[in-house]
């Protein structure tokens, strides 16, 4: 894994969103590295600024209210934060692509599916309709929807939710993008649906050779997924390891926290540990580690001072004064 | 399939309306006080002659008979004959029709050619000139009655600059003051209607999609979100074309000109109700018609709409 | 133990649209029985669409069943008036998966609790202890008493929404899916509210879910339900141990993260072969008013005998005088 070639880097972004007077700083300084064929999962709680990230990466940050306050995103030795409107419109969806959340939402009711996948080609690639067609039939079937490509001509109303995240899928994929963005893309399907549109992200992430940030807000899917897990809190990476260390030994004590208060068979009986109080709002960010107020382990410097990500010689980081102090729960 | 058992089903609802309409009409009309036979009569008619009138009207056998008659005279588009000249109903109709049917078509090309662009526009470049622009123009057309309007063009066109001409339905020219007042409200309505209905679609997820996809912001706006932003504006011009199609009475009465609107008007005037009855009747069927084939025409652009 | 709630072969068909209904009717559910002790928490896990709240909703009359019967407390429910059932519907509460429309937004918190209390035509002095005692029990300051829910945290509004609840003093709480719409740190702290006030007020539980995690964690038993069908049902323990429907199987299998995968056969976990579903799903279709089993199309066991008939709900300790408890529809478990 540590030899994977590097394909995109984020560099100490901060994003800020503007309302009024009033600023909410939704990112503040992130690192995050993606590499090729790999899941990189980014777990974190509603507001902590997962989308936020993968909206500026894809370059569709509204500004205003937002507005990228420090960093880079390096992609192709560009840095893509440089790069004109016209410029990041010939990346998005030819080389990073983005697969969202609840597919019924982001499909568009008024187009036949066929048209949706085409219509990335002919403007990307510069496909004739006929090879367009052929090549989104080839599609389809890549994501299980059927090598006859009877879906092409299907609305997206005609088709299951999982059948709709699976053309989702195929849309993005379309142009053999380099660096794929899944924003919670199981979270409004079924179990058993979900676990099929998972492996199906880890197939062709092989297959195409891709590069994933994979958002979620569920440890266990993200556990099922990533082959390297950050967890954000408040607009700043907390942790960051491979999957295996992360989930064998997390060090920071929210990471463990959100894993102990996942309720299961095994817990029958037991209390779930739980982390008082509730993600603080953006523009509320408590001083020093945004976690203090919620910490078991917190003390007088964890006020004032904020903790560094800083790596351990396997490259597992972590931001905080008291990684791997146990306490009692 | 699914298309086919839509329109079936629609066509369904459309006899029906008619049928209920028919139905209301012929019962109002024999509830209303009144016997058509002494008004055709008249005051010094005697018993006898009164009753020769009703026989030939048909009023002197049972309810029940009389609406049997009337349902499939309608089924066979027989709206009886007036009662003052003795045409039949739809003869006047019909020679009436094509000039209100110019004007509506007139009057709704205003509303298609200037106001759905004007409403797209004012949505993608929100509070822009252009969205002033289409606000004033709705807020004027909603605000100004139309007789108001069809006065204010005559007094500068016909009158003081005489480009067009004062009164009648004898050239083409003669239409375009009555489209433009008929038009200008039904305008103002359809505007709104795409604005809004673009700014809602605008804002639908489906849009970061298509950004994500590296669309460009043409491609964004003028084929994704336009085609279902123009769903709702499909059924409010369908609806607003109906109503110029029953006939403006009062901007016909205005320009003078001879439609269906001042052919209803005439025989409220003249108590012909079987003239009224007709019209009514008649100005029914063709505003269902209108929405009938405003539905289809959105089902074409919106399958959805098919299953639901 | 005694039943708390003992729900008899429910059936809820939902009238197809058209003049007269005259399109046929969806079986949401069919023929469910299940039974509730007191003090007990009975977990409901199905996916999407399955019938899991239009059964809850069925045995409240909230949405009365087609046919079938309830009895709570030894009171047949489907015989009772208007005016009885209002009495009865006191003892049985719903929470529901959405805090935010749960609550008025025009209301405070205040208000939204008296509401219960005055209908059980409690004095205004007595109320304003009561609302103190609930929100002190659902971990709300009462000095937020005045506040309206949008000045509230989603986890937050879940507990004024649970407390409003308890306010009629309920012996039966349905919860349905109580926690999906909320961040997972929160989560946990509203699933100890339940257990706690679940053991200090002795209530008993339906609890609704899509999460067999959740469920396995705070329900003693565990029904499945597949197309409006209990395809098993067991102790949460003998459940998650000794999954025996395929479908039981399979969901186990799919939770993500794969905690429980090594208890399921291999053979559950092939990725089903799309052309041998889909040619299982038009050899189904084929067959008018299909009698077979309802998961036979995505059942990786499915043979003859599950085309031709359709399994019943049998306890697999049947033969010998004690029952296992155990309960499974399925011809191949």
């Amino acid at each position: 894994m540590a030899d994977a070639k590097e394909l995109l880097k984020v560099e100490n972004l901060g994003v800020c969103f503007i309302h009024g007077t009033m600023e909410a700083h939704a990112l503040r300084g992130i690192d995050l590295s993606f590499y090729e064929k790999e899941i990189h999962g980014l777990v974190g709680e509603s507001g902590s600024g997962k989308t936020v990230t993968s909206t500026c990466i894809m370059g569709l940050l509204p500004s205003p209210p937002g507005e990228i306050t420090s960093g880079r995103i390096l992609f192709e030795n560009e840095n893509l934060l440089e790069l004109s409107q016209g410029q990041m419109r010939s990346y998005r969806g030819r080389k990073i692509a983005m697969v969202f959340q609840e597919p019924s939402k982001y499909l568009n009711p008024a187009f036949k599916i066929g048209e949706q996948i085409t219509e990335m080609l002919r403007l990307h690639l510069d496909m004739n309709k006929e090879k367009a067609r052929e090549r989104a039939k080839e599609l389809l079937g890549l994501v299980g929807l059927g090598k006859d490509g009877r879906v092409l001509d299907s609305y997206p109303h005609e088709l299951s939710g999982g059948m709709k995240q699976r053309a989702m899928i195929a849309i993005a994929i379309s142009c053999n993008p380099r660096f794929l963005i899944a924003d919670e893309p199981t979270t409004a399907l079924d179990v058993t649906l979900q676990l099929q549109i998972l492996r199906l992200i880890k197939e062709l992430k092989d297959l195409l050779g891709m590069g994933v940030l994979f958002i979620s807000h569920d440890l266990g899917v993200v556990k099922e997924v990533a082959d390297r897990v950050s967890v954000i809190y408040a607009g700043r990476i907390v942790e960051s390891s491979t999957k295996g260390t992360l989930f064998d030994k997390p060090l920071h004590p929210y990471t463990k926290l959100l894993m102990l208060s996942i309720p299961d068979a095994h817990r029958r009986g037991q209390r779930l540990a739980t982390i008082p109080g509730r993600v603080p709002d953006a523009d509320a960010t408590p001083s020093g580690c945004a976690f203090h107020p919620r910490c078991p382990l917190a003390d007088d410097r964890c006020k004032s001072e904020n903790p560094e990500l800083r790596g351990n010689e396997d490259g597992h980081k972590v931001a905080c004064h008291h990684a791997g102090e146990s306490w009692n729960i | 399939m699914d298309f086919v058992k839509f329109f079936a089903r629609r066509l369904g609802r459309l006899l029906l309306t008619v049928f209920i309409i028919s139905t209301l009409v012929f019962f109002v009309v024999r509830v209303i006080p009144g016997d058509p036979a002494l008004i055709i009569a008249g005051m010094d008619a005697s018993p006898e002659d009164v009753q020769a009138i009703r026989v030939k009207l048909g009023t002197d056998k049972p309810l029940l008979s009389q609406y049997l008659v009337w349902l499939s005279s309608i089924a066979r588009f027989d709206f009886g004959t007036t009662l003052i000249s003795g045409e039949p109903v739809i003869k006047l109709i019909m020679e009436r029709f094509p000039l209100t049917l110019t004007l509506a078509l007139l009057g709704i090309s205003i509303g298609i050619f200037v106001a759905v662009p004007l409403g797209v526009m004012s949505a993608v470049k929100r509070w822009s000139l252009w969205d002033y622009f289409g606000l004033v123009f709705s807020q004027l057309g909603m605000a100004i009655p139309s007789f108001w309007l069809g006065m204010l063009l005559l007094i500068l066109f016909a009158v003081k600059i005489r480009i067009l001409p004062l009164f009648g339905a004898d050239t083409p020219a003669h239409f375009i003051l009555p489209a433009v007042s008929l038009g200008f409200a039904r305008a103002a309505i359809i505007l709104r209607m795409a604005r809004a209905s673009m700014i809602e679609e605008l804002s639908k997820e489906y849009i970061i999609t298509a950004r994500a996809k590296g669309l460009t912001e043409r491609m964004v706006k003028y084929k994704h979100a336009l085609k279902n932003g123009l769903l709702p504006v499909i059924t409010v011009t369908g609806i607003q074309f109906g109503y110029m199609l029953g006939g403006a009475i009062i901007v016909e009465q205005v320009f003078s000109m001879p439609g269906l609107g001042r052919l209803f008007l005439f025989g409220i005037y003249q108590r012909d109700f079987t003239l009224i009855q007709g019209g009514v009747i008649f100005v029914a069927i063709i505003f269902s018609l209108v929405n009938f084939l405003a539905d289809i025409l959105y089902s074409i652009v919106n399958p959805k709409i098919r299953v639901e | 133990m005694e039943h708390l709630i003992d729900c008899k072969n429910i059936v809820k068909v939902h009238r197809g649209r058209g003049i007269g209904g005259s399109r046929k009717g969806f079986k949401a559910l069919d023929g469910v029985s299940i039974s509730i002790d007191r003090n007990e928490s009975y977990g409901l896990v199905g996916e999407s669409g399955c019938g899991k709240t239009t059964f809850a909703r069925a045995i409240m009359f909230l949405d009365p069943p087609t046919s079938g019967s309830v009895l709570f407390d030894g009171t047949a429910l489907e015989q009772l008036g208007r005016r009885e059932m209002r009495s009865f519907r006191k003892r049985m509460q719903i929470v529901f998966q959405d805090p935010n429309s749960a609550l008025n937004p025009k209301m405070s918190i205040h208000d939204s609790l008296s509401e219960g209390l005055i209908n059980r035509g409690i004095e205004e002095k007595e109320r304003i202890g009561k609302i103190k005692d609930l929100l002190e029990l659902v971990g709300i300051s009462y000095a937020y008493k005045n506040r309206y829910p949008h000045e509230f945290s989603g986890g937050q509004k879940q507990r004024i929404v649970v407390a409003r609840a308890l306010s009629m003093e309920p012996d039966f709480l349905v919860l349905d899916e109580p926690v999906s719409n909320l961040d997972v740190s929160i989560q946990a702290q509203i699933i100890n509210l339940l257990s706690d006030l679940k053991r200090e007020l002795s209530l008993t539980y339906l609890f609704i879910s899509h999460d067999l995690n959740l469920v396995s964690y705070m329900c003693d038993t565990i029904g499945v339900m597949y197309k409006g069908k209990i395809v098993e049902e067991a102790s949460s323990e003998l459940l998650v141990s000794n999954p025996l429907h395929p479908y039981t199987r399979r969901l186990l299998a799919s939770i993500p993260g794969g905690g429980m995968r090594s208890k399921v056969n291999s053979i559950e976990l092939e990725e089903e072969d799309a052309d041998i579903l889909a040619a299982r799903a038009a050899s189904r279709q084929g067959i008018h008013g299909f009698k077979g089993c309802p998961y036979y199309s995505l059942c990786p066991l499915g043979d003859d005998e599950c085309i031709s008939s359709s399994p019943s709900l049998r306890d697999i300790g049947g033969g010998h005088v004690v029952s296992s408890g155990h309960k499974v529809s399925c011809h191949k478990a």
